[in-house]
């Protein structure tokens, strides 16, 4: 077949386990593809990394919301029992663009069926309705009909009584670091109640454990979150660049400017405050310390990181942009680059 | 607003016929945006150091484009059908308003109107309800909460506008933009008033949520008001916002920079230079500058910039003493 591409850069929603989440980041600095944030802007979806069993079924759910027509990529093991059309690739990120590239062009050429969905287009649960309404809450509002809990008012911090929405963010929320699952209550967007787990660690072996490295996917995806593109993809340049073995202190110090000059530390200023740890921008500067001195291949020494447990207090009371910018900042002790890092 | 309003315009004026007015606009805008969006990837591809790669050519966004054409438009459960579908047509219908106030060479433009920035300013205060809307529509918890925030934001930089628009009027001692131009055949309001252009930018940004004030499509919430948005609804979306960011520039371009006035070239060629220039002022804020939480910026408007908008009012005052 003759090599072409689609012309434009293909857009992927990836569905990251811990183990791949990092190099998925560097994928960032591929002009061929764009990752998406919402599985609705993507035609193709990556599942990269061993998923662990109980993030099956959300993949599953992630993989429905892709519009037709649409495919998957596996990148590296497929589960076993799992059947399919997908491709997997069990090579490196050139093998795996190169796939999403030729499936794209597939369904672009009509060659290949969409995928169907995974899961049948029912309710999760059935109606179990009681109450005057059959909803099974008071009055017109709670329950859970469907097995979804309906809204209800409560108090908030302001004194208000607004609806209280009970939702779950994660596994696979682009915004936040792999495996990361946070249950919330919001009223309006202030996450009145969080219970934030994780139920993929990331396994040991295999994990890139070069810290200068791991700090730049960090980078990457940070910047992503923050609305900063362009320098993402300079970080995950200089992340491929470093298992490359260049030297990248030179762009890694031009970048930093670039990030001063964004406004980026003045906007994180007194956002996620932390006792003992100061705010976002006082993390995102001591990250950046610790990368640059990671290239250079010296060591900093580092602040111990933040248990996942603790954010359920920590983010409490923060709107939910606050929060992503929050969690994004801290180095939380499960995420894969911290456990490359930790000396 | 067309050709019923032939009363409001100022003589020597003449109004582009009603029926072709519509096609001209939309011809304007299309090519705007297409130019704006081209531009927007070549920037940020330089910048990223992606350059040189087909999918980052000029005619990418177009493939793209046709891309989104073809994929299925996925609705949610229980969608308000109606407002989704009709938002982006309304952030369009907006845009494609506000132009016609705004003339694009001496003399050429839709309706030129005595209340030109009255007209201008509704159609971008209307654009804080389409873009409300379009996050409201699809029942989707990050697109509903995108759109509160940047109803938030919307109210502080409304008001940055009507007053550095206001400024602007008081040398011309008229509403009609075509006026605000004449009035600055000496100096540019740029010069005049140097609080109004900054401010502007930062309006711009504003109702095309896009720069500092990127809060409402981010990578916060999974893609915010467009989270559930795929093919035609999203590149509709995309179509409307890049429209609306020319419109900005076209307006700050005669507002601010004389507009068609300029010498040697034709007006035209002035207004598309200045357009351009503006263009690529706010393309590069989008893609070099964080965003900014809802409530720093409040607080930042209210406090910094509000006061910095009387003061261009104060000095547009006194300077027509």
């Amino acid at each position: 077949m003759a090599v072409t591409t689609p012309g434009f850069p293909v857009p992927v929603f990836a569905a990251s386990a811990g183990d791949a989440w990092g190099e998925v980041q560097e994928l960032r600095a591929r002009p061929e593809i764009r990752l998406v944030p919402s599985p609705r802007q993507a035609s193709v979806l990556l599942v990269a990394g061993a998923i662990p069993s109980d993030h099956a079924e959300a993949v599953d759910r992630v993989h429905d919301q892709l519009p037709h027509p649409r495919a998957t990529v596996r990148w590296r093991p497929r589960p076993a029992g799992l059947a399919g059309p997908e491709v997997v690739v069990d090579g490196g990120p050139d093998e795996v663009v190169a796939a999403i590239v030729a499936v794209h062009l597939t369904l672009s050429e009509g060659g290949e069926a969409s995928e169907p969905d995974r899961n049948p287009d029912q309710e999760p649960n059935e109606w179990r309705g009681v109450g005057p309404n059959g909803q099974g809450g008071e009055g017109m509002m709670g329950g859970t009909p469907y097995g979804r809990p309906m809204a209800m008012t409560g108090d908030d911090r302001d004194g208000l009584a607004l609806d209280q929405l009970h939702l779950r963010f994660g596994p696979f929320l682009d915004a936040l670091p792999a495996g990361l699952v946070l249950d919330v209550t919001l009223q309006g967007d202030v996450l009145q109640k969080v219970s934030a787990r994780r139920s993929d660690p990331t396994p040991e072996e295999g994990v890139d454990v070069d810290p200068g490295r791991q700090g730049l996917r960090w980078l990457a995806h940070a910047l992503h979150v923050q609305g900063l593109d362009a320098l993402a993809a300079q970080a995950a340049d200089l992340a491929c660049d470093r298992s490359r073995g260049r030297d990248v202190g030179v762009d890694l110090r031009r970048l930093r400017r670039r990030i001063r000059r964004s406004g980026l530390l003045w906007m994180l200023r007194q956002t996620g405050v932390v006792d003992g740890d100061g705010d976002a921008a006082d993390r995102w500067s001591r990250r950046l310390d610790a990368i640059e001195a990671a290239v250079g291949d010296a060591v900093l020494d580092r602040s111990p990181p933040t248990a996942v447990e603790d954010l359920d207090e920590l983010l409490k009371g923060k709107t939910l942009g606050d929060a992503v910018t929050t969690i994004v900042s801290l180095d939380l002790d499960t995420a894969p680059m911290v456990r490359g890092a930790a000396p | 607003m067309m050709g019923g309003d032939r009363i409001d315009v100022p003589s020597g004026i003449d109004p582009f016929h009603p029926a072709l007015a519509v096609p001209v606009l939309l011809a304007v805008v299309g090519l705007g945006a297409v130019i704006a969006v081209i531009l927007h990837r070549k920037v940020a591809s330089s910048l990223a150091g992606t350059g040189g790669s087909p999918a980052t050519s000029a005619a990418a966004p177009l493939r793209e484009a046709r891309w989104l054409a073809r994929q299925q438009v996925v609705t949610t459960e229980r969608p308000d059908l109606a407002t989704w579908i009709l938002a982006p047509a309304a952030y369009l219908g907006l845009a494609v308003a506000a132009l016609s106030v705004v003339p694009l060479s001496a003399g050429v433009a839709v309706a030129d109107v005595r209340t030109g920035i009255v007209v201008f300013g509704a159609a971008e205060a209307l654009a804080i309800v389409v873009i409300f809307l379009h996050g409201w529509s699809p029942n989707s918890p990050y697109a509903l909460i995108s759109a509160y925030r940047f109803v938030a934001v919307a109210l502080s930089y409304e008001l940055l506008s009507m007053f550095v628009l206001i400024a602007a009027a008081i040398p011309a001692g008229s509403l009609s933009i075509g006026a605000i131009v004449d009035s600055q055949a000496g100096l540019w309001n740029v010069v005049r008033q140097p609080l109004g252009l900054p401010l502007w930018l930062v309006v711009s940004w504003g109702v095309t949520f896009s720069g500092p004030l990127a809060v409402v499509d981010s990578a916060d919430l999974a893609g915010g008001g467009g989270v559930e948005d795929s093919g035609l609804q999203r590149l509709a979306w995309a179509g409307a916002r890049a429209a609306m960011l020319v419109v900005f520039a076209a307006a700050g371009a005669t507002v601010f920079l004389g507009g068609w006035q300029g010498p040697v070239l034709p007006g035209g060629a002035w207004m598309a230079l200045k357009t351009a220039a503006l263009l690529a002022v706010l393309v590069v804020g989008d893609i070099t500058l964080a965003r900014m939480s809802a409530q720093r910026f409040v607080r930042l408007a209210w406090a910094v910039l509000l006061p910095l908008a009387f003061l261009d009012l104060l000095i547009a005052g006194l300077g027509s003493l």
